[in-house]
This record gives structure tokens, C-alpha cells and sequence, in this order.
């Protein structure tokens, strides 16, 4: 992509093969070192195993469905690309919802929550497949990240083994929202509480992709979002906790939403 | 006779401040910094037309401190605010 070669590796023959049709475009004989491996369940063992996508080690998406997989490695690499553009801010945040309800959770989170399971569903919070959110220059509001990628334009319902209705608590923004509240980690923090909209706001910058293209303008939308939000920080540490504490944030936002309704 | 330093603010700083906080970002470097109530109000008022002790005396009023044990953290806040490049190089900073 650019003058960046990128090598992605998967265990699947009949993955790479999509992984041929969806990047074609983009294909070279250059040799890299795998930066991407997806490890895909092709049913060998006894029951479901989730299919995986790494980022060297780190995992940056894990779904019952390989779809959702396919989706994040495409939004991923698409994610090199956002720096240069100035048609909104573009953030290293995911954006979870309950609901109508957003929270913008840093991107390390989306991937630590998706090993809790069924858990999530039972907890009534989406995960987002992208782990970057666009945010309107006018309004502050999170918007669908565009298609960046020159991929053709029904493959991604060609994956292999895709399976939609596996249970799994991840989906895509497909309208406009606006963020309800914004979550921040901070080391050392054994419980959540509500936090500094400064602080918030710092966090959401050091993870805008293209701040210096935007500069001020930037600064300025980022600055709406967290006044216009509840700002929380947390700093506990197993996936269980941190799912606890999201929970404790949508309800949170829940409970408000409804005393101003019946204010 | 030394004329005292009148810090100064560079002008092309991207400044969003949150609830008596702030966030800084410097577009030369791409460094962002935030800066607690106390470094803010410093901010605010290195306009180049105060010295540090003027500007520790109007944090002192802000704050309600003493002003002795505020013109200690009123300086360190300028020095840093130096060292990270945030204020004009030029126009306060004369020694005559």
C-alpha cells in the first residue's frame, strides 16, 4: 500500500484465497514478514473455536464468525491511510453501544473484551469490528468509516465459513451517533469513576490519526466531543473487570438519559 | 539593571480548555501536553505583560495561597513551559 509492503499470513487455504480476491488490487512479489497472521477455525476440532486476528503477537480481533475477522483486517489497513485525509478526525478508538448508547473505549479494549465471550451479549454491549472511529468536523458526531480500500465491492459477503449469526457481540456503525461517553485507561486505577474532560480529551488526541493534518480543527471537534459527553476513567485489570466497568457506564448514561427524559 | 523576563505565550499553540484544565497542542512539533487548573491559569497569563512574580501574585489571588509557596510552582511551571518550547523566545526574555 503506498510504498509500504505489508505481509499478511493466514492457516486457512480458502482464506487466502479471499484474502487474494479482496486485495488484489494491492498484491506484489515483494517478500515481507508476516505483520498480520489470521488463524481460522476450519471446524478440525470438537465444538466452536474462534477465529483470530493478529497483529504481530497482539490480537486485534477474535469472532466465531471469520466475517467479522475479514472485516477488521480490511479496517485495519485501511487505518494506514487515515492520516492524509481531512474530511473528518480520525481516532484509534472503538466505539461500543448498549442500545441507542456510544462510549468510545480505547482500541487495546475492543480486542481485550472480545475474549469474555457470551458474556458480552448477555451484558447487552456491541462491539465495534473497527477499532478506529470517524468523527464529523462539524458536529462531533461518530460516523461510518469510509470504504478506503480499492476491494471489490461484494467480496467482503464471500468469506469463507462467514457465519452472521454466530453469537457474536461485534457490529459496524451503519448511521451517525453521537458519543454518549468516553473511556479512558488509566494505570493504577482499581475502580471508575468519572473523569477529567481535559484528560479525555488529551487521550482522544495522542490517538488521532491525522492531527497534524488537521491540526487546530482537530483539537477543536475532540474538545466538543468530551464536553458534550461524560468522561470516565478505569484502570482495572482483567477482562471481566473491565467488562464490569463498561457495563457500570452504559448504565450510568442509561439512568441519566432517563432522568433528563422525565426532567 | 536586569529587567525581569515577561513570559510569553507562543500564539500559534491549538489551546482547548476543559473545565479549568487544558490541552495543548503544538502544531511545530506535534507534542500535546495537558496541563492541570494551577499550569492553565499560568498559561493564561504568561501574555508577555507580567514577570513571573506578577504572575504568581495573580495565581496567588486565583487560588487563595500564599504567595511565596506559589511563586516556587508559578516559576517551575515557566521553566517548563520553556523547556517544551511553549513560550516566545523573544520580545519577554530581554536582559538590559
Amino acid at each position: 500500500m503506498g510504498e509500504t509492503t505489508i505481509g499478511i499470513r493466514t492457516t486457512s487455504p480458502a482464506f487466502g484465497a479471499w484474502l487474494d480476491r479482496a486485495l488484489g488490487a494491492y498484491r506484489t512479489e515483494t517478500a515481507a514478514d508476516p505483520e498480520y497472521s489470521i488463524v481460522i477455525d476450519e471446524g478440525a476440532g470438537r465444538g466452536r473455536r474462534f477465529n483470530v486476528l493478529y497483529q504481530g503477537v497482539g490480537v486485534v480481533s477474535r469472532a466465531l464468525d471469520p466475517g467479522v475477522v475479514a472485516r477488521s483486517l480490511l479496517t485495519e489497513l485501511e487505518a494506514r491511510l487515515l492520516h492524509e485525509r481531512d474530511d473528518a478526525v480520525y481516532i484509534h478508538y472503538g466505539l461500543a453501544m448498549s442500545g441507542a448508547t456510544t462510549a468510545l473505549i480505547p482500541a487495546w479494549l475492543v480486542s481485550y473484551l472480545a475474549g469474555t465471550g457470551r458474556r458480552l451479549s448477555r451484558a447487552g454491549i456491541t462491539l465495534p469490528v473497527a477499532r478506529w472511529v470517524r468523527l464529523d468536523t462539524g458536529s462531533g458526531v461518530a460516523t461510518p468509516l469510509p470504504r478506503v480500500l480499492e476491494v471489490p465491492g461484494d467480496v467482503i459477503h464471500q468469506v469463507p465459513g462467514a457465519a452472521p449469526d454466530s453469537g457474536d457481540a461485534y457490529d459496524d456503525l451503519s448511521e451517525a451517533r453521537p458519543v454518549d461517553a468516553v473511556v479512558t485507561y488509566v494505570e493504577g486505577m482499581d475502580t471508575i469513576a468519572g473523569g477529567s474532560r481535559s484528560r479525555a480529551a488529551y487521550h482522544l488526541a495522542e490517538r488521532t490519526a491525522n492531527l497534524r493534518t488537521l491540526g487546530g480543527s482537530a483539537m477543536a471537534v475532540l474538545g466538543g466531543v468530551v464536553e458534550r459527553a461524560h468522561c470516565f476513567e478505569t484502570g482495572l485489570g482483567r477482562p471481566q473487570q473491565m467488562l464490569a466497568a463498561l457495563e457500570a457506564v452504559f448504565q450510568h448514561e442509561k439512568t441519566h438519559a432517563l432522568v433528563e427524559e422525565n426532567a | 539593571m536586569t529587567r525581569a523576563q515577561r513570559p510569553r505565550v507562543r500564539d500559534d499553540l491549538h489551546v482547548v480548555e476543559l473545565d479549568g484544565e487544558a490541552v495543548v497542542y503544538d502544531e511545530a512539533t506535534g507534542d500535546l501536553h495537558h496541563l492541570n487548573a494551577v499550569a492553565t491559569v499560568v498559561l493564561d497569563l504568561c501574555d508577555g505583560s507580567a514577570t513571573a512574580r506578577e504572575v504568581a501574585q495573580d495565581v496567588a489571588a486565583a487560588f487563595d495561597e500564599a504567595p511565596p509557596d506559589v511563586e516556587r510552582h508559578v516559576r517551575r511551571c515557566i521553566r517548563e513551559f520553556r523547556s517544551v518550547g511553549l513560550l516566545e523566545r523573544s520580545g519577554g526574555d530581554r536582559r538590559g
